[in-house]
This record gives structure tokens, sequence and C-alpha cells, in this order.
């Protein structure tokens, strides 16, 4: 018991007013000098919260900023197709198309495509090709994602394209919404807001609830407007058509969404968000699951944005901008979390004694900047609820592992052990560039 | 021969049946409401008054009833005059075509296949110029399509509709409906009342006579059986039925048969012609083990080629069909 207490006391300790006198002191004292390692500090710190702070003063004195009016250039009521690609979807297609038929906007085609499934997936769907609206493609081999979905893209009559998952469901207006960022002819595609539906199952899926709050909802809302977007999800994004087929749609292999958002980054398209355009949907509810998707998302994230289409810092062919977007997945997705891991282990080694006090301290940084960003995201887009402001100190912890998860996959992708990925067909492997 | 019977026109229909070899087929007729028609000479009333004589006389089992067709017909008009077509799941257009599609691998394209260009060595990928040579290696057909060039739809599976070409109805092709055409064979009772010049009337229920042991028609063994399964349900009774299938139809070899069944029976076992080749034997209160036993005995003393099993009839579902679907067995 006295040890607990002596480590509670220890851990509490930078909080103290003592502390924090002492801390403004030694504040003081960093900004004056050039130690390396603060200002690596204070970059990570500015980049993933200044953003933030900005975006709520801006959405406090200048709102109309945030939410533009639409303009005239959009077509009233453009056709727009639905593409659903899924692989036993059975217990959710339905659902799928029923929200989307129910979503308030009645120019609108489905196209559930089906990868071949092993459950009766096709069957409840093809029930709903009776109300006109709704058409069915079975697919006889499995051909993965990015096929299927050009499947659709061959089918779809629509000016705009609405990809969303077989998973999921659609907030009514989402259509309306979407839309509206279009009437800028020069936009290429607009991605809804991500929700989530089972945040309250455990605690595994309420944090999930405040990473997306932070890194979907509020980060996005701040990305777009500065055409800093560089991923469009497949689980809910709107493309403009012509742009899509220009593109000759989806890439076979893994990070589709990842690979078909910097081709249109390209192609010069400009790229929206919809804060009110929501999807809702499913994430795993295992910490096991969680570790599984993240690694996957990591992988896709080097074999696109780093290796396939790592020439998007040539700002000489491509422009300043995606010169920058390119240069900001390098340094923060990768180089910062790899010098982060190198300097905890450098501190550890070289000075042991003060390591612990320092990971105090920054982990008591981390906290409050976590709560602050929490804070932004339920003022502006309503998401995480209040009562999850809990989670904020246990969120490091809770990140933690993925971190490292994050890290392996990063270096088993830099040295190519194990490529392929089930997603991907074998047949289609074989026949695709491995990135 | 005595002319003479209650039914009048059935001899005269049975004649005329026999005078057409005894087979009488449905001739296509185009402008007929129902396209077939049984006499393509007679005027309409007359051939409906014999075709209502045709039915009578197979449901009273001097004729066989046989499926010679089956018709769509119009719900609204009943005219055979139905042009069944595949349409637009969208618009309801019939102006559609098939499309084939190619999903190339290699940068995962799919388009229609004209839109691959042959060079002679194997077709083009209009996205990424890549060559396509081996289906099922490099590029394959993901599925069949159809495109309406009304409305540019593309679908999987079309809707099937019928257009009357009579009073231009149109039908959904699962609300169309369907007529069986039927062509009416004489059986040995058609051609024993042919022979006795008559009918036989309500009282003469019999076939033939056995030591006993009539066989029954069978409408009028159907009759009996369901008095027995009534009988059954409502006593807690057990009954058995036992299909029997003759190696001939021959009537002397059946008359031998059934005087050696009448040696094995109670006088309330009945026997019964289901067709010209099987005979059918119900045993009340039998159960089915008692009936198993029966049947070994009987088979071993028949010294015939025959084949026999035990009926497994369900109280509850149509007796006709539970024995339709069970003489196959046998």
């Amino acid at each position: 018991m006295e040890h607990l207490n002596g480590f509670l006391n220890y851990f509490l300790s930078p909080l103290s007013l003592v502390s924090m006198g002492g801390m403004s002191h030694m504040l003081g004292e960093l900004l004056t000098s050039a130690n390396l390692f603060f200002w690596f500090l204070v970059l990570i710190l500015m980049r993933f919260v200044l953003p933030d702070i900005l975006l709520w003063l801006v959405s406090l004195f200048y709102p109309r900023a945030l939410f533009p009016s639409s303009g005239s250039g959009l077509p009233v009521n453009p056709l727009v197709s639905v593409i659903i690609a899924g692989r036993n979807a059975g217990d959710s297609i339905e659902k799928m198309i029923l929200s989307t038929l129910q979503c308030g906007y009645h120019k609108l085609e489905i196209i559930f495509v089906d990868d071949h499934s092993s459950d009766d997936s096709v069957a409840r769907a093809r029930k709903w090709e009776k109300t006109g609206r709704v058409r069915v493609f079975e697919a006889k081999n499995h051909n993965g994602k990015p096929g299927s979905l050009n499947i659709g893209l061959v089918m779809a009559r629509g000016e705009f394209i609405f990809v969303p998952d077989a998973d999921c469901e659609m907030q009514p207006g989402i259509i309306q919404h979407l839309l509206a960022p279009f009437s800028d002819a020069k936009v290429g595609a607009v991605t809804a807001n991500l929700r989530v539906r089972n945040a309250p199952r455990n605690w595994v899926t309420r944090f999930q609830e405040c990473e997306y709050a932070m890194n979907v909802s509020i980060s996005r809302m701040w990305r777009a407007p500065l055409n800093l977007l560089s991923i469009l999800p497949g689980a809910g994004s709107m493309f403009r058509a012509a742009a899509m087929r220009q593109l000759g749609g989806y890439d076979s292999g893994l990070g589709d969404d990842t690979d078909l958002t910097l081709r249109l980054r390209k192609q010069g398209w400009k790229l929206r968000f919809a804060l009110d355009a929501i999807v809702w949907t499913d994430v795993p509810d295992r910490y096991g699951w969680l570790l599984r998707q993240r690694s996957r998302w990591t992988r896709n994230m080097v074999k696109i944005r780093l290796h396939k289409q790592g020439d998007l810092y040539h700002f000489w062919r491509f422009g300043i901008v995606n010169a920058f977007v390119f240069a900001d997945i390098l340094l923060f997705r990768v180089i910062i979390p790899f010098l982060a891991l190198w300097s905890v282990l450098y501190f550890i080694v070289t000075d042991p004694f003060s390591t612990p006090a320092l990971l105090t301290v920054v982990y008591w940084l981390t906290t409050f900047f976590i709560f602050v960003k929490l804070l932004i995201a339920h003022d502006i887009a309503a998401t995480p609820r209040l009562r999850m402001l809990w989670l904020a100190p246990l969120y490091p912890f809770y990140r933690l592992p993925i971190h490292m998860v994050e890290l392996l996959s990063m270096l088993r992708e830099f040295l190519r052990i194990r490529l392929w990925h089930p997603y991907v067909p074998k047949r289609i492997w074989a026949r695709t560039p491995h990135w | 021969m005595d002319t003479e019977n209650k039914y009048g026109e059935p001899m005269t229909v049975l004649q005329q049946v026999q005078q057409r070899g005894g087979h009488l087929l449905p001739q296509w007729q185009a402008e007929h409401i129902d396209g077939y028609t049984l006499f393509p000479q007679s005027e309409p009333d007359v051939a409906g008054q014999m075709l209502q004589g045709l039915e009578y006389l197979a449901s009273a089992d001097y004729l066989d009833k046989l499926f010679f067709d089956r018709l769509s017909v119009c719900p609204s008009c009943g005219s055979h005059h139905v042009n069944v077509r595949e349409a637009c799941s969208s618009c309801k257009s019939s102006h559609i075509s098939p499309v084939s599609l190619l999903h190339h691998f290699r940068c995962g394209y799919v388009a229609p296949a004209e839109t691959f260009v042959h060079n002679g060595k194997g077709r083009i990928c209009p996205k990424c110029h890549g060559h396509l040579t081996d289906l099922g290696t490099d590029h394959d057909i993901p599925g069949e399509n159809f495109t309406c060039h009304s409305c540019h739809a593309s679908f999987q599976v079309p809707e099937v509709e019928g257009l009357c070409m009579n009073c231009q109805t149109r039908t959904p092709g699962d609300q169309l409906l369907h007529k069986d055409i039927h062509s009416f064979r004489l059986n040995s009772l058609g051609m024993a009342a042919l022979s006795n010049g008559r009918l036989y009337d309500q009282e003469e229920e019999l076939l033939l006579e056995g030591d006993g042991h009539p066989i029954y028609r069978k409408h009028v063994f159907m009759f009996l059986l369901e008095d027995e399964m009534r009988r059954a349900k409502r006593y807690g009774t057990a009954f058995s039925l036992i299909m029997i299938k003759l190696a001939t139809a021959d009537d002397t070899e059946t008359e031998r048969l059934v005087f050696h069944m009448a040696e094995n029976l109670r006088n309330s076992d009945k026997i019964g012609r289901y067709t010209e080749d099987r005979l059918l034997l119900l045993l009340p209160a039998t159960d089915k083990a008692g009936a198993d036993i029966w049947l070994r005995r009987f088979i071993a003393g028949a010294g015939a080629a025959l084949q026999a099993h035990v009926i497994d009839l369900n109280q509850e579902g149509d007796v006709a069909s539970q024995l339709a679907e069970q003489s196959w067995n046998t």
C-alpha cells in the first residue's frame, strides 16, 4: 500500500501547484533555449492541437466560413447512384438499402454488387428490386472490393456516385448535404462524417467514438477548406461520376479509397467534407480486431501514400499543396512516431532516472490536450457525448498498443514482409503490382 | 348393343375417342382462344359439350386424362396470345440487350467487352493499356449484364412480363395464369363400357369379381380411403395402404393375383385399381408392422415378378398427391 501511495504521489506530482510553478519557470527557460527535444515536442503538440483550437475560434467568431451556403453550380436534384459492394453482408444489407431509400432524396438508384457471397446476401437484396430503384449484380467470382465497385460504376447512371459500406446506415438528409459542395465545379469528391453506431457497446468502442470525433469529424473540418484531405473513406464518400470515370475507377489491391483520393488530388480535383452528412458505422468491439484493423490501415498508408503515390511530393507536377500533404504524411505518420520511440529508448538508456518524470509530464500534457480536443469536438460536431470525457486520462494507454502495432506494421511494409492481405483475392494479387 | 344409357352424350364421346384411335390428342389452332382444340371440325358449342363429356368420362375413370401442354394465358381476357418478353427492370421497356463485362485484374478496370479493343494478340485495356490474353488468369467475366436502350439502366436480371396481343394488358410474368391442356385416352374400363354398349351406373362399382374380393374403381377406392382416414383420425385407429405394381397389365394375370390375394385378406380389406398396372390395397385396423408382414408373405407366395411397398400417408396432406409422389418408388 505504501508503494502504491508512493507511485500515486509521484504520478500526480506534476499537477501540484509547486510543480506547476516549477514548470512555468522551466518553460520560460526552454523557450529561450535551443533545446531540440523541447521544440520537437512543441511541433508535435502544435500540429495535433493548434488546428483544432483555431477551428474552434473560427466557429466562434466566423461560423459562415465553416458552413458555406451552396452555390448555383449544381443542377436541381441530379441523379445519384449509390454503389454498395459487399461480401457476406446478408445480416446488414437490407438495413442499409432501407436506410438509403428512406434518406429523403428520391432521385437515386441503388446498385448492390455482391462479391461472390456464400450467404443469402443476394436473395435479401433482390427482394428490393421490386421498388424499381434497386439493382443487384451477383458476381460469379470473388473480385475484391475495388473490382466490385468498378462493376457498380459501369452500371451507374448518376451524375454523382455515393459509395458507402454494406454494413453502414445513412442519416436522413445525407445526400443533400453531400451534394452541396459540388456546386463548385472543381470539387471532385466529398466525404461524409463517419460516426460510431455501436459506441455504447464497451470501452473499446467508446474510445473509438472519441477517436473518430477528433480524427474524422474535427480533423477533416479544418483540412477540407485548406484542401489538405488525404483520404476519402470507402465507408461514405460521394464522387463526381465524371471524375471517377476519368481515372478508370478504383485500382486493384489494398487501400483503394486512399489511392483514389490521391489520384483525384493529382488530377487537380478539390476534396471537401460535409459535417452534417452522417454515416453510421460499426467499429471493432474487441481490442484484438481493432489492432488488426489499424495494422491493415497502416500497411495501406505505406503501400499507397509512400510507395504507389509517393510522387505526390513532385510539386512541379502536382502543386505545392500536394507536396505539403505528402510532407505532412511522411513527417507525422512515419518519421515522428519512429523518432518518438527512439527518443524514449534514448532517454531510458542515457538518463534512466529522469525518464519516468519526463514521461509523466508528457502524459499529463497529452491528457490535457486530449481533453481540450474532445471538448472542441463536442462543441462543434456534437460528438462525443460529454460523459465520454472521463476517458481522456486513459486515452494515451488506449493508443499506446495501437502505436506499437502501427510501427511494427510500417516496418513490415518497409522490409516487404508478407505483403499479401486476405482482402485481395490471390488470383488478382498475382496480377497486380505489389506496392 | 344397348345404346340407351342415362349419360347419353358420354357414350357418343366415348365412341368418338375410339374412332380417333383410342387417344384424343389436342390439335394446334392459333385462332382458338385456348390455342388447342380437340374437335377442330366441330362448332364451338358442340366442341364445348363434347369437352364436358370428356371431363366427365375422365372423372369416372372411363378415360385417362393425360397432360399434353401448358399455356400462359392473360388473366384479363384468358387469351393464349401472350407475348412473353424480357423487359427493363427500371422503365419496363423491352428494348434491352445483353452486355458482357470484362474485369482486368492488373488495374481493376471493368467495362463492356467491346471497349477492350482486340489487336490480334489479345485485348487492350483502355485504362492501363495492358494486354488481356488469358481468360481467368489476367482477366475474367464477372457476369452477364443487360442494358436498356431507353433509359440506359444496367441490370443483371431482366423482368419478365407478358403482353396480351388480344387485349393489350401487361402482366408480370409471375402473375400470368397457366392453363394445362390435356389429351384423353381410352382405358380398359372405357373399352369395357363400349363393349357392353353402356356406362356402368352408380350401383355397379366393380371392375371385376374376384372370389369375394372385388377390385374397386379408382374414384370409388379413393372415396373409401378418405373415409378410412377420417375414421382413423377421429378414433385413433390404425390402417395401412399397400401399392402393388403388376409386371403386366394383363387382366388374366391381375385376376390370378387377386385370387391369391383374397386367400390372405379379411373381408374388411379392400382392393382398388390405381392405374393400369398398379393396385392399391387398404388394410383397416392394421399398423405398418402388420402390413410389412402381410406384404412379405404375399410376395413370397405370389410366384410372380411384382413390386410392392407400404405407402406412408400423412393424414393432414392431400392423399392424391401423396400417392402420386410415392407411386414412383415402386
